[in-house]
Formats: structure tokens, C-alpha cells, sequence
């Protein structure tokens, strides 16, 4: 799979705007996503995109990892929880201003991958995704057992909602500017590192670490550093997500929610931030749209068979994808426009 | 001290189990390479065929479950044919993924085609339990661990002998260089898969006794990853050492650890020994050490 | 050539997606309440996953009931639109299929498993639909004031555990000890700490608890820490295959040991797999009748059945929890017809007037599925009452009715 930046100058590597064009059309899916969306969606897509931002937060992050780093995580769901849990309990415990216990729980899932990040010196590859695994059991398990920490059985910790003047998370539309102001933010924060050293630095030991060690890069170092800014940002989905539905349970960061966030990112296409969250739209409306076009093309089925039926195709359409187009939605995003490009001379 | 005796021994015995699921894992990553998220999947669908077999159609132990273990040989060489063969050259990360939507597919297709109810395994033998110097042991879980070992023995006799055995080892060690001598990498493949999907219809027949047969039996699937971690992912005896090792520290830790820790402690215990075998062994107990490392 | 199609054919897939992903947006005028024409109900669903067995008997009853319903033609002439949307438990979809409800003009939501009970509580409240999850969920949706629009409207864990434990000091005295095996998902941990509560407040002993956690394979060792209790009754709270493996457990390490069980785990699923023999004589609490004992409900379903021509529903048969499906259905069908009164028959019924009617529900008993369901603004517990059953030759022979345990310690004062 291309995971690269193929920049040959210094002064490419890094310009915000590559070409002219590139100023107006960022503009452009600003403008889409702040104004046009929140005033024309209904409160049904509002919710929906809701959910795509969250998770295209939390795949953003481990695209960081994985994409870029060349490091692998199946435990981004734990790292989430640990965010969602530390900024819940600060607020609803410790009465911290959001402001503070965001920062601080992105700190805390940052922190506490670490430890799982550490593996990754010893470890590569698959053994690491065992490692992380790990992660996502152990996380689990605290949840359900210390309840001196979660405050219960359930866990709950309810989120109080933001309101600042009419800003106010209570609504969809709330909600989603939530979501996609602070994915906004990260795409922003992701992109800059990927001009900087650090972020040449990760993409230069994921493609041969023993070479970056010559070249003054420690790989120990960038790892780490992946690891961290990785999993603050899955913290940072997992506050989202408790702001979203108003309170989290130990029921919700599951491995499934783990495996999804590495679907999002291999079906977007991987080192790639437009690819994260075509890949989270993706994930996340799949199972909408084939319900949706059962009924639609005539198939009217019983529900228990109709449930079975979706998420076989679920798989299917997944697998025809991978088959199709194994660089993943980006990849196809790029043929396109080349397609229109060439146009009338595409072949 | 025969409290001890006891959970060393049931800790054992269900290592075995663990490791029978552990195994159609560790032939498909030597064999193809592939980290095989659906042999949880894979498993319930033997599960089911064979309990179709036995209860629906009526057919004898001694024929339905060597039936099984052909037909599922089958499902896994056509899992190998239409979904990864497609593949073959993409990265593993995509292969990983196919896998992901394979066991969704099966996951689907399995209560379209047998419902959603708990079906069971008609049992072999009618007593239950063995009782040997103070010891109980569950009929199935002895006549399993039997099974294991003699699939073991077979393995090795297979891989250090057979011609094809030994072409799947060379391909398990170094991919290109086994193609450019000739070995056909096609074949060891779907070997593997098939060789995956007939253990699966083993492990199927197991489980499916000691739990009954349900579809919710994918969660088999989430107790393969420890046990191959901590005997490597391409070492057949490592998995069964590593079942073992899970199976024992799962049942010590149930029998004396939980109230301190906190309840339930036996589930993670496996996974915290992983985490310091990961430090200490990267390579698992029993996994070929690259010097990779930097 | 090859690499030309499959290009064409991604380029499709990708334009398709859009199109309805953009195509949609136009049409989802939320209609906010209904006048006059049907009334919808969403079920988020949960026919896969941990619960599935859940899953398919409340959705299966709750779909055949109104079927019914609609055919002798609704509630006070007004028809009412199931509609289920699968959530595979999971909160995500659950969040998403509760906004399709809204955007259909759902006037009140049903919830299958505590943890998507436990997230669509402030999105209900939020967008002021009411949401009902009898038999399970969490203690503080008691208090109807703090949690508006959630309604247990049944026994909860806790409950099932307090009334089973009354049941079995009614038959056998106070000079009991009772142990608990709990499963570690906090389900199975609320309804020991339900065990516990109810032998010290009813004077019994509590022998202790044992965990099995939520992915052991083998059980063999709280077995034996079950059996080690030395316990005069064992209650458990256990599901699937981890039921199973702990019901032939302690059929094999301590035969004589009555077993008792919460409403999860006395189906026929845990009789095909621990074996009939093995499950004579053990009992367990379910907060509906059973459709064995063929209360009023299940016999005008077999009617209905009968007179439209159509197959019984074999899941009526084969999944005991289709019960719990009625209870649901028939408090949906009582809510509905207090909105009317409320509206009248031709009004339009809003989640509010659901949430008002819900609270006005008094005594109802479900067409015999259900023990009495009262609820009020404050208490939305509708009732604690659950029936005892004992497995006796292979079927299920009722030995308490409508018990209700003493209170547990942590739950919401709501008189």
C-alpha cells in the first residue's frame, strides 16, 4: 500500500497550500462544514456526521501511529476510555472547567499508551498488536472491576454539556460543531506535524529505522512520540464521544470499537488524513446505506433475517473494496480526479 | 495442597482446549503469513456444520466428525481461493483486514443458515467426569487434550518429513526465496488454510460440547491471541506450551487471586504475563528470534 | 483490461455512496408527533451480539404483537409502526438508529441491554422521547425526576435478585445461607450486590460471591469456589455458554445443590446445553409469565394466528424470552392507549404525552404477561415483582408469583 509523501524540495515539504487551488478548496470544505451542513442538514444527518467526526478523530490519531509511524495498535479503544473516564471524573468529581480536564485526559491516554508503547522497542509488527491488545483487556477489565474508580457497576459518568451563550451540546447541532471544530483542529494539528522533523522523523523509522538511526534520528524517541500523540488524540475521541452521548459506560470501549478504528483507517487509506476520514464515513454509514437499500431495490425481508443478511454484507462490501481499490478510498478519491483531469483524454 | 494439585491439573487440561483453537492460527501464519482474524469464525462454522451433521442428519460420531473436518477443509482452501488469493500481492495490513470482513461474512451467514437458537453436541460418552487419585477432569476435556497431542504428533511428523511439509516451513521462513526455488506458494497456501479449517472443525466439535453450539461462540476467537503470543505465532508446540501456560495461570489465578485484586482477575492475569514475556522474549517462548532490533 | 473494470466498478461504488449519503439529506423532515395516522415505536434491536437471545425474542414478540394489533384494528383505531433498527449492542449505531426513530416521528423507544439502555438515557431526555428497557438497565432510572425520560418500567437486576432470594426464605426459613456467582460485566455484579442486600436485611446468611469474568472459557474454578461457599442455595447470574459450563459444573460437583438463576438463564437454551437431566429442579425469576403457562396474551396471538391463516411463530416456542418480548409489547400497547385518553383517539401523541401517559399507567397487567405496572412522575420502577420458576420434567412449573423482594440499600428512594 503507498503510504508516502513524495515531496523532492524542502520548500513543497513544507508549503500549507501545495498549488493555488489548494487554498480555495480547503475554504471551500470549511465553509461546507460550518456553515452549509449545520444549516441544511436535518437533525437525523446532523447526528450521523456526529458520529463519523468522532470516529474520524479517533482514526485521524491512530493513523498517526500506524500510517505514519509504521507501528501498529488494536487498543485505541482502551486509550479513548482512558480519556473519556479521566475527563469525565475530573469534571464531575473534581469539578475541573472542561478546559482543563480535556487537555489533561488527552495527557492521561497519552501517558498511559506508553507503557504499551515501550513493547514497541522490543517488539514490531504483530507482535506489537498483541501487545496492545493487551491494552484494550487490561482497560477493560480496571473499568469493570475498581469500582472506586468508575463509581459503580455500570461505570457511568455523566458528561455535563458545554454551553457557552448559544453554544450549547444538548443539540445536534451543538454536538456536531463540537466534533468537527475540534476535528478541525487535530487535521490542522496532524498536518503540521507532518511538516515538521518530528514528522519526518516518524515516516523516516517506519521505513527503515536502522537507517534513521544512523542519520541522528532515534527511533526509540519518535516511536514514543507517536505512541503519545496517537493516543491523545484517541483520548480525545473518547471525550467526544462522551459529550456526544452525554455519559460513557465500561460497556462502550470495546475491542470491536478498536478493530473499527484500523478498518476506518486501511479502507480511508493509510498515512493519510483525508483517507482517515473518507475511511470513517465510510465505516460508519456502510451499515446505514446497505439498510437503507434493501428496502429500496424491493428486498423486503423479516427482521431477524434481515440483520444477518447485513452484516454478511457488510463483509462482502468490505472484501470487494479491498479487492477493487486496495489503496483504500484516497486512493480512489485521486483516480477519480485524475479520471476528470485527463478528461477528455483519461483512459 | 490437593486444592493446588487440582487447578494445576484443570489448568492444564484447558490449556489443551485453548491451544486446539491456538493451532489453526499458527499453521495459517506459517503457511501464508496471514494473521487470521475470523479462526474464531471459522470455528463456530464448524461448529455448527458438525452439529448439523451429528443431530440434524443424523449421522454417527465416526463419520460426522471426520466429515466435518473435510468440509471445512474446504471452506478454508475456497476462503484461501476467493478471498486472499485476490490479494496475494497487496500488504498484510490489507490481507488483515479481508480477514476482518471474512469473519463478518460468517458471522452473517452462519444464523441465516441454522437460526439464531442454541443448538448442542450429542456427547459420546455418557459419563461426564473422570475421577483419578482426587482429581476430577471433564470426559471431554481428557479425550481433547488426547486429540491435541496426537494432532502434535502428526504436525511434526508432517513438517520435519513430508515433502510438502517442509516446502511450508521454507516458505514460513523466507517467502521470496522459497518462490525462486520453485516452491509453489499457491499450494502451501490453500495447504494451510485447508490444514486451518479442518483443525477448526475439531475445535468446532470441542467447544461447541463444552458450551453448545451459538453463534456468540466468536468470542473463542478474542482467546487465541494470548496463547499465541506467549508460545510464538509460528510455533506449533509453542502453541500448545502457550495454551498451557494460559490455561494454567488462568486457573491458579481463579483459585487464589481474585478477591485481592479485584474480581475477574483470572482474565487479565494471562495478558499481564504476556505484556512482561513481550519485554523479556519479544519473540514468544518458543518464536524464531530476528535480530531486528534497533 | 481486469485492472479497467475494476476501476470503473470502484468509481461507481464510490459515486453510488455519495449520492445517497448527500441524497437523503433533503428528505428528513423530522414530523415531530403524529395526528391521526400511525403511531411509530422504534426497538433498537440487539439480535446480535452478547444478547442475542435477548434480541430475538423482545423483537420477534414485540413485531408479532402488533402485527396483531393492527390487523383487529389498532388502539382506538389508531395503528401503530414497529420499527426495528439492529444495534449488534453496540452504542454507536444505537445513537444513530435513536435519531432515525426521531426523524420517523417515534413517540417512544424501546431499549434491548443495559449498556444502550444506559447511553440513549440523556439523548431521550434531550430530545424528550421517552425510552422503556424492562428487565434491565441501572438503579437510579428509578427516579422518575432525575431521569425524566427513562422507564425501567420492570424489575430490575437488583430486583430479580432481591424477589428470588424472598422466595426461596419463604419456602425454606431465614436459617439459610445463600452464595452468588456473579458474571464481571456489572449486570451480574448488581445482581449479587441485589443478593447480598436481601439475606441481611431478610435475615439469612450470605455466603459470598464468586466472578466469572466476562471472557473465561472455563469455569472450573468458580465452580469449585461456588461449591467451596458451602452454601445452602446458589444463585447465579450468569449467560451462554459461561451458564452452561456453570450449570453441568455443579450438576457434576455437587448434584444435590438447589441453583437458582435471573431471568437470562432459564431458556431452553441453558436446557439443550447443560442437558435436561442436569437441569431438573433448578429455578429462576422472570419478570413475565412464561408463554408455557399460555397467558391471555399468547392465546390471542394463537388466535390471531389462527384465524389470518399464518405460521405460529416458532421463536413463541423456542426462546422462553419471547415473555419478556409480550411484557414489552403490552406496556407499549397501554402506553399508547393512555396517550389517547390523554389526546384523544384522533390527537396527536408526542413524546411528552408518552411520558405523561407511561406515568399514568396503574395496575396493568399486560393481558396476564405481567405483574401489576403502576409507575408515577417519581417512580418509574413500574414494578419489582418477578415470578419464580422451577424446571419439572423438562418444563417450567411456576413457584412464585409476583414475588417482590425488600429493597436494595443503593436504590433511589421514589415513594
Amino acid at each position: 500500500m503507498e503510504t508516502g509523501r513524495f515531496h523532492e524540495k524542502y520548500a513543497e515539504e513544507i508549503a500549507v497550500y501545495g498549488t493555488p487551488y489548494r487554498r480555495i478548496w480547503i475554504l471551500a470544505v470549511l465553509a461546507v462544514t460550518f456553515v452549509v451542513v449545520p444549516l441544511v442538514a436535518s437533525p437525523y444527518w446532523l447526528v450521523v456526521l456526529t458520529l463519523v467526526g468522532i470516529a474520524a478523530v479517533g482514526a485521524t490519531g491512530l493513523n498517526v501511529l500506524v500510517g505514519y509511524a509504521g507501528q501498529i495498535s488494536l487498543g485505541h479503544a482502551a486509550f479513548a476510555a482512558v480519556g473519556a473516564y479521566t475527563s469525565g471524573l475530573l469534571v464531575s468529581r473534581a469539578d475541573a472547567p472542561f478546559w482543563v480536564a480535556i487537555p489533561t485526559a488527552m495527557v492521561a491516554a497519552g501517558v498511559f499508551s506508553l507503557i504499551f508503547g515501550l513493547a514497541s522497542l522490543r517488539v514490531k509488527g504483530l507482535y506489537l498488536a498483541i501487545a496492545t491488545l493487551a491494552a484494550q483487556y487490561i482497560v477493560q477489565w480496571i473499568l469493570s472491576s475498581w469500582t472506586w474508580i468508575t463509581g459503580g457497576f455500570q461505570g457511568i459518568v455523566i458528561f455535563e454539556p458545554i454551553e457557552i451563550g448559544p453554544f450549547d451540546t444538548t443539540t445536534p447541532t451543538g454536538k456536531y460543531l463540537l466534533v468537527f471544530i475540534t476535528l478541525a483542529v487535530v487535521v490542522m494539528f496532524v498536518e503540521n506535524l507532518m511538516r515538521s522533523r518530528s514528522g519526518r522523523a516518524m515516516i523516516a523509522v517506519r521505513d527503515q529505522d536502522i537507517a534513521a538511526a544512523g542519520s541522528a534520528v532515534s527511533p526509540l524517541r519518535y516511536k514514543l512520540l507517536a505512541f503519545f500523540i496517537s493516543s491523545a488524540i484517541a483520548g480525545l475521541s473518547g471525550v467526544l464521544y462522551g459529550y456526544n452521548a452525554g455519559l460513557v459506560s465500561t460497556e462502550v470501549f470495546t475491542l470491536a470499537l478498536s478493530v473499527q478504528y484500523l478498518a476506518m483507517i486501511l479502507v480511508g487509506g493509510l498515512g493519510s488524513i483525508p483517507g482517515s476520514i473518507l475511511g470513517a464515513a465510510f465505516i460508519t454509514m456502510l451499515p446505514i446505506w446497505l439498510r437503507d437499500l434493501l428496502p429500496a431495490v424491493g428486498i423486503e425481508l423479516s427482521a431477524s433475517v434481515e440483520v444477518h443478511l447485513l452484516t454478511m454484507l457488510f463483509g462482502v462490501a468490505i472484501l470487494l473494496f479491498l479487492v477493487l481499490e486496495p489503496r483504500g478510498l484516497y486512493g480512489l478519491f485521486r483516480n477519480i480526479k485524475d479520471y476528470f483531469r485527463m478528461w477528455p483524454f483519461s483512459y | 495442597m490437593s486444592e493446588f494439585t487440582q487447578l494445576m491439573v484443570s489448568g492444564v487440561f484447558t490449556g489443551m482446549l485453548y491451544a486446539l483453537l491456538a493451532l489453526g492460527f499458527v499453521v495459517v501464519v506459517k503457511g501464508s503469513g496471514v494473521i487470521n482474524f475470523s479462526q474464531g469464525e471459522v470455528v463456530v462454522l464448524g461448529a455448527f456444520v458438525v452439529s448439523w451433521l451429528l443431530t440434524d442428519v443424523g449421522v454417527p460420531f465416526w463419520l460426522g466428525v471426520p466429515a466435518t473436518v473435510v468440509v471445512m477443509m474446504v471452506v478454508g482452501a475456497g476462503i484461501e481461493r476467493f478471498a486472499l488469493r485476490p490479494l496475494q500481492n497487496e500488504s498484510m495490513l490489507a490481507l488483515v483486514m479481508a480477514t476482518i470482513a471474512l469473519g463478518s461474512i460468517i458471522r452473517g451467514l452462519v444464523p441465516m443458515i441454522w437460526g439464531d437458537g442454541l443448538r448442542s453436541i450429542p456427547s459420546l460418552i455418557d459419563q461426564r467426569r473422570y475421577e483419578w487419585f482426587g482429581i476430577s477432569i471433564p470426559t471431554i476435556t481428557f479425550w481433547s487434550a488426547v486429540m491435541v497431542l496426537i494432532l502434535l504428533g502428526a504436525f511434526g511428523f508432517f513438517f520435519s518429513r513430508s515433502r510438502l511439509g517442509l516446502a511450508m516451513q521454507a516458505v514460513s521462513d523466507d517467502r521470496v526465496a522459497a518462490q525462486s526455488l520453485g516452491i509453489n506458494i499457491r499450494l502451501v497456501n490453500a495447504v494451510s488454510w485447508a490444514m486451518a479449517g479442518g483443525i477448526a472443525a475439531l475445535a468446532g466439535y470441542v467447544w461447541g460440547s463444552l458450551l453448545g453450539v451459538d453463534s456468540r461462540l466468536v468470542v473463542l476467537g478474542a482467546l487465541i491471541f494470548p496463547v499465541v503470543i506467549l508460545g510464538g505465532l509460528e510455533s506449533i508446540v509453542g502453541a500448545v506450551i502457550g495454551g498451557i501456560a494460559v490455561g494454567l495461570v488462568e486457573s491458579l489465578s481463579a483459585g487464589y487471586l481474585n478477591d485481592d485484586l479485584g474480581a475477574g482477575f483470572s482474565t487479565v492475569a494471562p495478558l499481564i504475563m504476556l505484556l512482561l514475556v513481550l519485554f523479556v522474549r519479544p519473540y514468544g517462548l518458543f518464536g524464531r528470534p530476528e535480530i531486528e532490533r534497533v | 483490461m481486469k485492472r479497467k473494470i475494476a476501476k470503473s466498478v470502484s468509481l461507481a461504488l464510490g459515486l453510488a455512496l455519495l449520492a445517497t449519503a448527500c441524497g437523503d439529506d433533503g428528505g428528513g423532515e423530522s414530523s415531530e408527533g403524529s395526528s391521526g395516522e400511525d403511531i411509530v415505536i422504534g426497538v433498537a434491536g440487539a439480535r446480535v451480539g452478547p444478547i442475542a437471545n435477548v434480541g430475538e425474542g423482545v423483537g420477534e414478540a414485540v413485531n408479532d404483537w402488533f402485527e396483531m394489533v393492527n390487523a383487529n384494528g389498532g388502539i382506538n383505531g389508531r395503528k401503530v409502526k414497529i420499527e426495528e433498527i439492529e444495534t449488534k449492542y453496540e452504542v454507536p449505531p444505537a445513537l444513530e438508529a435513536f435519531a432515525r426513530f426521531q426523524q420517523s416521528g417515534a413517540v417512544m423507544v424501546a431499549v434491548e441491554g443495559t449498556a444502550l439502555s444506559d447511553a440513549l438515557t440523556p439523548v431521550s431526555e434531550q430530545s424528550k422521547i421517552p425510552i422503556i428497557f424492562p428487565g434491565q438497565g441501572n438503579l437510579d432510572t428509578l427516579d422518575g425526576e432525575a431521569f425524566p425520560y427513562a422507564f425501567p418500567a420492570g424489575p430490575l437486576y437488583a430486583h430479580q435478585a432481591t424477589a428470588t432470594v424472598q422466595q426461596q426464605v419463604d419456602e425454606l426459613g431465614s436459617d439459610i445461607s445463600i452464595g452468588c456467582v456473579a458474571w464481571e460485566p456489572p449486570p451480574g455484579r448488581e445482581y449479587c450486590e441485589g443478593v447480598k442486600n436481601a439475606t441481611e436485611s431478610l435475615g439469612a446468611e450470605f455466603a459470598g460471591e464468586v466472578v466469572i469474568p466476562a471472557a473465561a472459557a472455563d469455569v472450573d474454578a468458580q465452580v469449585r469456589g461456588a461449591v467451596a461457599l458451602d452454601a445452602d442455595v446458589v444463585l447465579h447470574a450468569a449467560i451462554f455458554g459461561q451458564a452452561v459450563l456453570l450449570l453441568k459444573g455443579l450438576c457434576d460437583q455437587a448434584p444435590d445443590l438447589p441453583v437458582g438463576a435471573w431471568h437470562w438463564a432459564i431458556t431452553q437454551n441453558e436446557i439443550n446445553g447443560a442437558g435436561a437431566e442436569c437441569m431438573e429442579g433448578k429455578f429462576g425469576a422472570s419478570m413475565s409469565t412464561l408463554p408455557s403457562d399460555e397467558p391471555e396474551a399468547v392465546q390471542m396471538l394463537r388466535d390471531y394466528w389462527e384465524e389470518s391463516g399464518s405460521d405460529p411463530n416458532p421463536v413463541l416456542e423456542e426462546n422462553s424470552l419471547y415473555g419478556n418480548g409480550l411484557y414489552i409489547a403490552t406496556v407499549i400497547e397501554e402506553g399508547i392507549r393512555q396517550a389517547l385518553e390523554i389526546v384523544g383517539d384522533d390527537g396527536e401523541v408526542t413524546g411528552e404525552v408518552m411520558k405523561q401517559a407511561l406515568e399514568s399507567i396503574d395496575g396493568y397487567e399486560g393481558y396476564g404477561v405481567a405483574c401489576p405496572i403502576t409507575m408515577s412522575e417519581k417512580d418509574h420502577s413500574g414494578n419489582r415483582a418477578v415470578n419464580i420458576y422451577e424446571i419439572r420434567d423438562g418444563s417450567w412449573d411456576r413457584i412464585g408469583d409476583c414475588v417482590t423482594g425488600p429493597p436494595v440499600s443503593n436504590e433511589p428512594d421514589v415513594s
